[in-house]
């Protein structure tokens, strides 16, 4: 059985090509520093897991809302007043907001910036005999009067043992690669 | 002590351009003990008397802090259109009290139906333990979520919150959303329980997020070898959890004003 989970962990070390670093794009026009109240707005799904969005909506504000580098508007406040923008607009939940929606719900909660994002992959995928996270995704920051991107973020991540044999380092769950990988992208903002 | 507030006194008379002109006069409020959170409330301070004086004098104030935040001298200073300036002083001694934290159902994102409330009441008995908090009866929380007709609190408007805080007499609340809560099936360690949540600790005046964390357990975080040092309840992996988000709260909760709790 232990010769079993070496050969696997073996296997999943050159299987797995987990390493790749985020790919942004800044807006070289953009002052970052005019940015200062910033909403987050639902998150597109496109993996089977219908909560992605949410999920990872969630996780990304806990780690703006430490990293103290925006004021935040109240996520209460910001569902409530995009609900009302898109049920105006017909623009239905996993439909991307337009530019005028995004103009009307900056208007309404004071944001400058508006931060969309879209879930690619969030799923457990089997390597051999375990399965490891697969997480993918990308955040745009959008000039809310304008609907102009600002800055553009695209990470990917799949989870499993950073040494072979060992399982020191292991990300186990999708939760916590999703916080590895907000915590990626966030850092290619400033 | 009064020497300290000597000093002080003496080094504002000699700045230059504060001298105080008759017939503008200021009486300030006596010294008053006030609770920490109340510093800035003017209607307990009390404000000071200003007579004489040219047309309509400008009353402002300055407050320097004392024997670390526990003692604040509060220089009252009044002018008026004639250019006379003067000055008194009202000291306010803060009186610290144990923060009162509510802890409020999670929003559940996990496909578990009951993980929420455990983890909720864990979070509870984990901020109960701490002599930092005095933790709102989780009885009385709830009762004040049902009858105030909050449906997520992770997502109150700033009505619901004040009206929640006033209910339940809360000046924190712990808000947040389960990720995750569930147990897979390992084929060489057994079963094996993971839990992820987002957790905030929000004011309650305002609904700042003061303290923001995503939190992940997994059961075999402590294997060392061949599943040994794994653990496969889910409810013991719950209570590590919670265990440590209050003492991550606990210490941020230091770091805040009017909130070191010195008993």
């Amino acid at each position: 059985m232990a010769f079993r989970k070496l050969m696997g962990l073996v296997l999943v070390s050159l299987v797995v090509t987990s390493c790749s670093g985020p790919r942004s794009y800044l807006n070289p026009g953009a002052d970052m520093g005019y940015y200062q109240r910033v909403g987050v707005a639902a998150f597109e799904s496109l993996s089977d897991d219908a909560r992605a969005g949410l999920k990872l909506q969630r996780i990304l504000l806990s780690e703006l809302l430490k990293r103290q580098e925006f004021d935040l508007v109240p996520q209460g406040q910001f569902e409530k007043v995009e609900t009302e923008v898109r049920s105006k607009q017909s623009l239905n939940f996993p439909t991307p907001l337009d530019s005028t929606a995004l103009a009307m719900i900056a208007q309404q909660t004071g944001a400058q910036g508006i931060i969309i994002g879209t879930v690619r992959d969030y799923r457990m995928e089997r390597v051999g005999q375990e399965e490891f996270p697969m997480v993918a995704f990308s955040l745009k920051l959008v000039d809310a009067p304008t609907g102009r991107v600002v800055w553009d973020v695209s990470v990917g991540e799949r989870g499993g043992p950073k040494f072979p044999v060992l399982s020191f380092g292991e990300t186990h769950t999708l939760s916590e690669l999703a916080t590895k990988l907000c915590r990626q992208a966030l850092g290619t903002l400033r | 002590m009064n020497r300290v507030i000597g000093l002080i006194l003496a080094g504002l008379w000699s700045l230059p351009g504060v001298v105080a002109a008759e017939p503008l006069g200021l009486e300030c409020p006596g010294q008053i003990a006030i609770p920490c959170t109340q510093r800035e409330n003017l209607d307990i301070t009390d404000r000071p008397v200003v007579f004489g004086g040219c047309g309509s004098p400008s009353v402002s104030f300055r407050d320097s802090v004392l024997a670390p935040d526990s003692l604040v001298i509060r220089i009252w200073m009044a002018s008026d259109s004639c250019g006379a300036v003067a000055v008194c002083f009202q000291a306010l001694t803060l009186i610290y009290a144990t923060p009162r934290v509510a802890v409020l159902p999670l929003e559940n994102l996990s496909s578990s139906e009951d993980g929420p409330r455990v983890l909720q009441r864990l979070l509870e008995s984990a901020l109960g333990e701490s002599t930092k908090f005095q933790l709102i009866p989780p009885a009385r929380v709830d009762d004040a979520i049902m009858r105030g007709r909050v449906r997520q609190p992770v997502l109150m408007d700033g009505e619901q919150r004040g009206r929640l805080s006033r209910m339940v007499d809360a000046q924190y609340f712990v808000v947040g959303s389960l990720l995750n809560y569930e147990v897979y099936q390992d084929p060489y360690s057994g079963p094996i329980p993971m839990i992820s949540c987002a957790l905030q600790l929000q004011r309650a005046g305002d609904g700042k997020a003061v303290w923001s964390e995503s939190l992940h357990a997994v059961g075999n975080d402590g294997e060392w070898l061949f599943a040994l040092g794994v653990e496969h309840d889910i409810t013991r992996l719950g209570r590590k959890l919670a265990r440590k988000a209050a003492e991550l709260i606990a210490q941020r909760m230091l770091a805040l004003p009017c909130a070191g709790i010195p008993e």
